[in-house]
């Protein structure tokens, strides 16, 4: 099975950068270049339609607000969640990475394979610095995301 | 329809949904007479006019891309545009063409976001664009895929599509190479299919519906080409004049209803956007885009304001075939990267961009001091022209469909400030409706 790893977030938003930072780690390491394709998406989340197809899978690396602790992460199916999205009042301004995954479900792709590594963010504002309980945990998020890609 | 609609008709809409932005309509109608018919813009403001001055002339293109990320191509090349003007700075035949490349990728995807995902769901009726690619497919894949070349033109030769780094005052700060130049080639040819075979689709599945009402068309003309980098404004009333005359053109007023200023040149409004252009300057359209013209029904002068979105995927083939154009020129003649054009010293003056973006032509007017600080900023939107215009629409539409009911109304109200195209995020920034009964 391909596999392939995504960095969603803005660089400048705080914790929200916190996809792209992992996902720049990870292009230095080639233990995980070797068996993962990896794509630094930031904000614009509309290519992932194109890389949904049979035989992969793909997990996206975000900063995703669930209700837990800022810093803790989790790793969940797409399809195992329901993610608040605007569908009727959407305007272009607002199609994320959930919108885009509810347009390929649409489209009769399959998104079952859409893995999500959450983190917790503390702060979502205007900025570049990552909030210190995220930044002490970089190393832990690497090590559970190469954990994931080894054994799933 | 119940006879107690012709006579009293309240109808609040409180989103205005598949804009981009945030507004109200308000609708009542008393006994037949229309009380109130009021398209509300209640956006904050957002003073990027305010917070321009003081800063260095090559920033502004910088900042301004800012306002919109759907247009910010648009605004780039507005911004540089009033700064060249000001500074008296002459760019290259290179780099002319460089710029309409990069306009051209903006009005692809902006065009191709409004007609694929924001205005087809309402011909399949459907509430959204996921309702509406179970119904359509290859409707929603082929919007996709021509949003993705847009997109990809916009990363080639603007360094990237929303917010562009290399299109900079006197030119560009890299060019794209002939490899990246062929296969945006490629795709623009191939691109042909689908543009038919959505012309095919809507002729033979959607509704355009029934309302026409004369205006004023203003856009950009120019003596060579399809104008959209570089013209003269000109209205369909009262001819040609300079870009420099754009506050004769424009007479922005405020109501008290909109945080978005109106604007009214020889009536009490006027349209801008794709469906000006083309009554105006059809003539200059590519041949096939006039074909498409042709298939989908478009005669000009068209007053059916909901036909903009044909004119729009008009415009879309009229760019497809004019990137093609380009690119084969710069193919002949590869672009080499030259140092961008520099003011002299101690250059000052006050400069006019008028560029046709998407929704219509955008002004930058800035002054400059002898020291390249800008001391003066006036930046018109598209959206605000087209405010005053949307309200006349409506204004003239609801006595003509009171036999519909209230639903049908509230939907055509809905499809006619849709057709648009606002982006409200832009002029102050979004949009609801609110029929009251």
């Amino acid at each position: 099975m391909r596999k392939i790893v995504i960095g969603i977030g803005d660089d400048f938003f705080c914790d929200d950068a916190i996809g792209l930072i992992l996902l720049r780690k990870l292009q230095n390491n080639p233990e995980v270049l070797r068996i993962a394709t990896l794509l630094e998406f930031g904000k614009k989340s509309s290519q992932i339609i194109d890389w949904i197809k049979a035989n992969t899978l793909i997990l996206i690396i975000d900063a995703v607000k669930m209700g837990l602790k800022p810093g803790e992460f989790k790793i969940f199916r797409f399809t195992e969640v329901k993610a608040k999205t605007n569908e009727n009042t959407i305007s272009f301004h607002q199609f994320g990475i959930a919108e885009n995954l509810l347009l390929a479900e649409s489209l009769g792709k399959d998104i079952s394979s859409i893995y999500i590594f959450g983190i917790e963010p503390e702060r979502l504002e205007i900025g570049n610095e990552i909030s210190d309980v995220i930044k002490s945990n970089i190393e832990k998020y690497i090590a559970e995301i190469k954990n994931f890609l080894y054994n799933i | 329809m119940s006879e107690s609609l012709k006579i009293d008709l309240n109808i609040a809409v409180n989103y205005i949904t598949r804009i981009e932005g945030h507004g109200n309509i308000k609708i009542d109608l008393k006994k037949g007479e229309l009380k109130e018919c009021k398209l509300e813009i209640v956006e904050a403001p957002r003073f990027y006019e305010a917070f321009l001055r003081g800063r260095k002339y090559y920033e502004a293109p910088f900042i301004t891309s800012r306002i919109c990320g759907i247009c910010g191509i648009g605004h780039t090349l507005a911004s540089i545009s009033a700064v060249e003007d000001a500074l008296n700075i002459k760019v290259s035949e290179q780099t002319r063409i460089l710029r309409q490349l990069l306009n051209n990728s903006e009005m692809l995807q902006s065009h191709c976001l409004h007609i694929y995902f924001l205005v087809a769901p309402d011909f399949y009726k459907a509430t959204n664009v996921f309702t509406m690619a179970k119904k359509n497919p290859e409707l929603a894949l082929i919007g996709l895929k021509l949003k993705k070349l847009a997109n990809d033109i916009g990363d080639i030769v603007g360094g990237r599509c929303i917010h562009p780094i290399a299109s900079v005052v006197g030119g560009f700060t890299k060019v794209p190479t002939k490899r990246e130049l062929k296969g945006l080639l490629d795709r623009l040819k191939e691109a042909e299919k689908d543009i038919w075979k959505t012309i095919e689709i809507f002729k033979k599945e959607i509704e355009i519906p029934d309302y026409e009402r004369e205006t004023e068309y203003i856009s950009l003309k120019h003596s060579d080409m399809y104008a959209f980098n570089e013209g003269d404004i000109y209205s369909s009333d009262t001819g040609l004049t300079s870009y420099k005359n754009y506050r004769e053109m424009t007479n922005e007023y405020v109501v008290p209803h909109s945080t978005a200023k109106h604007t009214r040149h020889n009536r009490d409004s006027f349209m801008v956007g794709a469906l000006a252009r083309v009554n105006n300057n059809y003539a200059q359209l590519v041949p096939s885009a006039k074909k498409a013209a042709d298939e989908l029904g478009l005669k000009v002068p068209c007053h059916n304001p909901y036909m903009i979105t044909i004119a729009q995927l008009i415009e879309v083939e009229h760019c497809r075939v004019d990137s093609i154009n380009i690119i084969e020129e710069l193919l002949r003649h590869p672009p080499v990267y030259e140092k961008p054009e520099q003011p002299k010293v101690c250059a000052s003056g006050d400069g006019v961009g008028a560029i046709e973006v998407p929704r219509g032509i955008l002004y930058h007017n800035y002054i400059i001091n002898k020291d390249g600080i800008i001391e003066d900023v006036n930046c018109i939107i598209p959206t605000g022209q087209n405010l005053a215009n949307i309200e006349l629409d409506m204004k003239s539409f609801i006595p003509q469909m009171l036999n519909k009911s209230k639903e049908e109304i509230t939907l055509l109200m809905e499809m006619l400030v849709r057709a648009y195209d606002p982006c409200i995020s832009c002029s102050a920034h979004f949009l609801e409706v609110e029929f009251i009964e």
